[in-house]
């Protein structure tokens, strides 16, 4: 995500968001957005975006056909917006917000834990109950591992990052000396 | 880059001591991405929690400030060089809002616009710590300005009195001799026991060196601080440096004791803030100045303030009693061809409590300082004026502005009257009398005799080339023979009519010796 075209997307995912929430449609509204996003993403495609040739009207077909299956009226009406105003690339951005947005009206925060060495499940569980419990709100946990922190664990939710690893201990200390 | 040499702080003791008061608990801060980067200006990705002017550090021990906080990104300024810093990189919050080193030990030193020592005299050890952007005291904590700061020049303590804790500015073209002033008003603090600031924003690193060559020579660096924000630094530096300078200068102020700053020049201040406001994209107004270019400097000269004993004793918790605490500022600004309505020569006009006017003609003819009489006010000055040059000094101002007047209306005339010639030639000598040598400031007392040979019409008599010589060697005899006098009107700064008789005999016997 990059700043321009995040707020490009945000009133995309805002409109997607409210109107899945009040008809109560937002696992495949999310899903849709998700299929959307790897299309956006694929090598091929982005061949297709940069291609002055290729009008925003072939894509949108192109779109339509492929997400047939998740497709309804209004998720249909979503992609023509998408397609009349170009803004195919930002597809995968309007998806994250969307999960975001999601995320925040299910209070689940997600969080990543980083570590120099793949952790328990046991031990895992642990630390998301222990920064739950924090937070006081669920969270959902993805698992990095990251043989540079030397050892220890980082924790990382949004913007905030709780390092409890080695290699960051290690550089304070370098830095204090 | 590794240093071959060790520092001061590398003793093993003291390193094992450090590890030992080591903190291990977990780090919790909050982190972005550098998404762009150019010409200084950082633009960074998350960062949800920064303040407005916070500090945030980059990779290698590089220090930003958060300047703009828009909805989806922050913009930052990076503190120094930004040339190791890449697209994608972490940048963490500190929490902090940027700070330099205060304190005595800065004293006689020559800083960068984060307080870090470049004299190559080592590092500078200080206790205490100051926030760059500070509110100005209130209304309340506030004493009106009834002391002088005497600046050594005859022109600038008779005609345009400056006291402690006024803003007053130095404005005029290029080599009209700005600096000169300011460099004079630092030397004769000296054992005044002023603190003097030095503040040079975007000059030459030459002319820098050139004003620490000239304060060392006459003892001044002892009771100065020097910061620099050469043309060769960022310009954020460059912008920040005046704040650096000030807070530096608040520190003695709060202290309850007397602090002098100069900041030469706020013209190059507000190129760099213009600069990093249209890096930053913030719209442009007047001469592409963005919206708050008035706020830059009124912020920055309302610290410049004399508080009273209460607000002394409340900053230092009671350790000093009695004593009030000023800094003045003698900020300077650059015109182009004499053009004072520029858009930030007229704020600061308007900012400020008066100005010294100098002119590049006044300086070309010899009249040097080339202050400019009529143009130049202090605007409370007038009640921190020592009582002895202000009786003797009271109308030179005024006499000397109609002499201008006059003598660029008497060339058009052939035949002028008694009076007028008169008065035209009591203009020309005091004139004459105002010029002065650089780097040779006078005393209270000097002054007095001067003034007072010139008001009572000594000098009337004596052919106009001859006024310099005349003056000095009044000084000289005066020196030699009443040093005791001359100590008692430093001192106590009163005029009297047994002062006014022992002038009439020291001008009188002096002028008997005095071979026309």
């Amino acid at each position: 995500m990059t700043g321009q075209t995040e707020t490009i997307a945000r009133p995309y995912a805002l409109a997607a968001f409210e109107y899945a929430l009040a008809h109560n449609e937002l696992p495949v509204w999310e899903k849709m957005l998700q299929a959307a996003a790897t299309m956006a993403t694929d090598k091929q495609m982005q061949i297709l975006f940069s291609n002055i040739s290729v009008t925003s009207q072939k894509l949108l077909e192109l779109f339509l056909e492929i997400l047939a299956p998740l497709l309804d009226e209004p998720r249909k009406n979503f992609l023509k917006l998408i397609a009349e105003h170009k803004r195919f690339n930002v597809l995968p951005d309007i998806f994250l917000k969307f999960k975001i947005y999601k995320e925040e009206q299910e209070k689940i925060i997600p969080i990543e834990i980083i570590s120099a060495v793949a952790l328990e499940g046991n031990f895992l569980k642990k630390i998301a109950d222990a920064i739950s419990l924090r937070v006081k709100q669920k969270v959902t946990t993805q698992c990095t591992v990251d043989p540079q922190l030397l050892g220890g664990v980082m924790v990382r939710m949004g913007d905030k990052v709780i390092d409890g690893s080695i290699r960051g201990k290690l550089n304070r200390l370098l830095e204090s000396i | 880059m590794q240093h071959t040499q060790l520092s001061p702080s590398e003793i093993s003791e003291l390193i094992k001591q450090r590890i030992q008061k080591f903190d291990i608990k977990p780090e919790i801060r909050t982190e972005g991405t550098i998404v762009s980067l150019k010409d200084g200006i950082v633009r960074i990705h998350g960062l949800a929690e920064v303040m407005q002017g916070e500090m945030v550090e980059f990779a290698d021990n590089t220090y930003g400030m958060a300047l703009n906080l828009e909805r989806d990104s922050v913009g930052a300024v990076v503190l120094g060089r930004a040339d190791h810093l890449a697209e994608g990189q972490t940048v963490k919050c500190t929490g902090r809002i940027l700070q330099v080193p205060v304190g005595e030990s800065l004293l006689g030193r020559v800083v960068d616009a984060l307080g870090n020592a470049i004299d190559g005299k080592g590092p500078i050890e200080t206790e205490h710590f100051s926030p760059v952007e500070k509110v100005a005291p209130g209304v309340i904590s506030r004493q009106p300005v009834s002391q002088p700061l005497q600046t050594g020049l005859k022109a600038i303590d008779s005609m345009v009195p400056i006291g402690r804790g006024q803003r007053e500015l130095i404005i005029g073209d290029r080599q009209t001799g700005k600096t000169a002033v300011a460099i004079d008003a630092i030397i004769n603090q000296r054992g005044t026991g002023v603190k003097c600031i030095y503040v040079a924003i975007g000059q030459k690193a030459s002319s820098v060196a050139a004003v620490v060559r000239k304060l060392e020579e006459h003892g001044a660096m002892a009771h100065t601080i020097i910061v620099v924000a050469s043309a060769a630094e960022a310009a954020a530096l460059q912008f920040i440096a005046p704040y650096s300078g000030c807070a530096m200068g608040e520190y003695f102020r709060d202290k309850g004791e007397d602090a002098l700053i100069i900041y030469d020049d706020l013209t190059k201040q507000a190129w760099a803030y213009r600069q990093v406001s249209l890096l930053l994209r913030r719209p442009p107004g007047r001469e592409a100045y963005p919206g708050d270019i008035f706020y830059l400097h009124s912020r920055l000269l309302e610290r410049a303030a004399r508080v009273n004993a209460e607000y002394v004793e409340k900053i230092t918790h009671g350790k000093v009693k009695g004593k009030t605490g000023s800094l003045t500022a003698l900020p300077i600004i650059e015109t182009q061809a004499g053009d004072v309505s520029a858009f930030v020569s007229t704020n600061v006009i308007s900012i400020t409590d008066g100005q010294i006017f100098l002119e590049t003609d006044l300086f070309n003819s010899g009249i040097r300082p080339a202050i400019n009489a009529g143009l130049s006010v202090s605007r409370v000055g007038g009640a921190a004026q020592t009582k002895i040059i202000k009786k003797l000094a009271g109308g030179i101002r005024l006499a000397l502005a109609q002499y201008r007047e006059l003598a660029a209306f008497s060339q058009f005339l052939s035949d002028l009257d008694d009076a007028t010639r008169k008065q035209l030639e009591r203009g020309q000598r005091i004139t004459e009398i105002m010029k002065q040598k650089q780097y040779a400031p006078l005393s209270v007392a000097e002054m007095a005799l001067v003034m007072f040979a010139a008001e009572k019409g000594f000098l009337d008599d004596l052919p106009l080339n001859r006024i310099a010589e005349f003056e000095n060697g009044l000084r000289t005899s005066m020196r030699a023979n009443h040093q005791d006098l001359i100590d008692k009107i430093n001192q106590s700064g009163d005029y009297n009519d047994d002062i006014a008789a022992v002038f009439k005999k020291i001008v009188e016997t002096f002028k008997n010796t005095f071979v026309v």
